[in-house]
């Protein structure tokens, strides 16, 4: 079966990179899956229609580390969960005012290291909502174009080069200093 | 865009990914696994996908073909000298692996640009070469020049508007340089036959293949406009 969607795939690169991310990850991506959706069947509706949607637009996960092929595989799971509790009406979403208030605690004011900086940004990433934040790892842990990040998660163009401009926003509204 | 501003977001931003996905990993799913019931699923599914893939990858190329045909023609036609030049030598370089292509003697004048700028190679003249046939008419100046035991036969045509360049069926040509000039030459009967394009003309020349090439060098690198 493996064969078969190698075979839409245009380069012998490409096939070992499908065949490696199939092997190793599978399972993995429906536990996120299933982490998500709370159901097996739709966690495999979820699975099936991200490894479909790779073989077929040859957007396949970069394999610069394990822990790159992870976050963007991640992000592809739990982008295509989102989307299908969505539909089903059972997603919940972060407002943006709910957001705003979250950050206020951060003082931009204070001088801080390297490290600190790091561990400001990681808490405020984390709560920022995920149609941002899946854009902003696709685009700068992936290294992924706009236009490919709009296929990779099935989403308008418009619509991701939005999400990246507020996303990009929030982290400058917080984080005035930092040229992103 | 700072990168070190840069870096430290990426890393905060993979960091950040990394410990949701640790907190998820922590959760025992362990029986969440793919079965042969699901493998069976996408079967059926890729089979769909790649026969919608391949009708639409054999339409793309197909159009893009012809497209392409249209849009170099439509070039060739309507434009100048200059331009045409440039799409000889840009089909002269994409047929390059499997074809050899040469600038086709042509005496039929009707669709040709006269030729308004003559060329020679001054080499002739300063290395004592007497010039023993010159014969030229609106569209081909044929020169024949003599030294010692040398001859050397040399060409200059009007690029013809719809047939720039044929195939060589006869001879077998290979492809140098002699400076940033690609040139065109054959080895055939003892006689070197070497061509190319140049101020929006072409040139034939043709000698022994006795001649020293950097003789043929030095000829060819030094053409230059004269008036007659």
């Amino acid at each position: 079966m493996l064969t078969l969607y190698l075979s839409l795939l245009e380069t012998e690169q490409d096939q070992k990179r499908f065949s490696y991310i199939y092997e190793e990850y599978l399972d993995w991506m429906l536990q996120i899956a299933y982490h998500y959706l709370q159901n097996e069947d739709d966690a495999k509706d979820a699975v099936h229609e991200i490894f479909y949607d790779m073989a077929k637009s040859g957007h396949l996960a970069p394999l610069e580390s394990e822990d790159e092929t992870k976050a963007y595989l991640f992000v592809c799971v739990r982008n295509r969960a989102s989307r299908m509790m969505h539909r089903r009406n059972r997603a919940t979403t972060v407002s943006l005012s709910e957001f705003y208030n979250l950050s206020s605690e951060y003082n931009v004011e204070k001088e801080v290291t390297t490290e600190d900086l790091k561990e400001r940004l990681i808490s405020y990433i984390k709560a920022m909502p995920t149609i941002y934040k899946d854009v902003l790892i696709l685009y700068f842990v992936s290294n992924l174009t706009l236009k490919e990040i709009a296929t990779v998660l099935d989403v308008p163009f418009k619509t991701i080069e939005t999400r990246f401009r507020r996303g990009r926003a929030l982290i400058k509204k917080e984080f005035g200093d930092l040229d992103i | 865009m700072s990168t070190t501003d840069k870096a430290i977001f990426k890393k905060s931003l993979l960091e950040c990914t990394l410990q949701e996905i640790r907190e998820i990993e922590a959760m025992d799913y362990s029986a969440i696994k793919a079965d042969e019931a699901f493998k069976s699923r996408i079967l059926s599914v890729i089979d769909d996908a790649k026969r919608e893939n391949d009708k639409t990858r054999s339409r793309r190329v197909t159009l893009s073909l012809i497209a392409a045909i249209i849009i170099c023609f439509s070039i060739i036609l309507s434009v100048s000298a200059r331009v045409r030049t440039a799409i000889a030598s840009f089909f002269v370089e994409i047929y390059d692996s499997f074809a050899v292509f040469f600038v086709e003697d042509r005496d039929d004048s009707e669709d040709l640009t006269p030729i308004e700028t003559v060329y020679e190679p001054a080499y002739f003249k300063e290395e004592g070469y007497e010039q023993i046939i010159h014969d030229k008419n609106d569209i081909k100046i044929f020169t024949v020049w003599e030294k010692d035991e040398f001859t050397i036969n040399f060409s200059q045509y009007s690029i013809n508007d719809n047939d720039i360049i044929s195939d060589a069926e006869e001879l077998d040509y290979e492809i140098t340089y002699i400076g940033e000039r690609k040139v065109y030459y054959s080895t055939k009967n003892d006689m070197y036959s070497i061509k190319w394009l140049e101020h929006d003309y072409s040139f034939h020349l043709r000698c022994k293949a006795s001649l020293e090439w950097t003789e043929i060098e030095k000829i060819i690198s030094s053409l230059e406009p004269i008036s007659e």
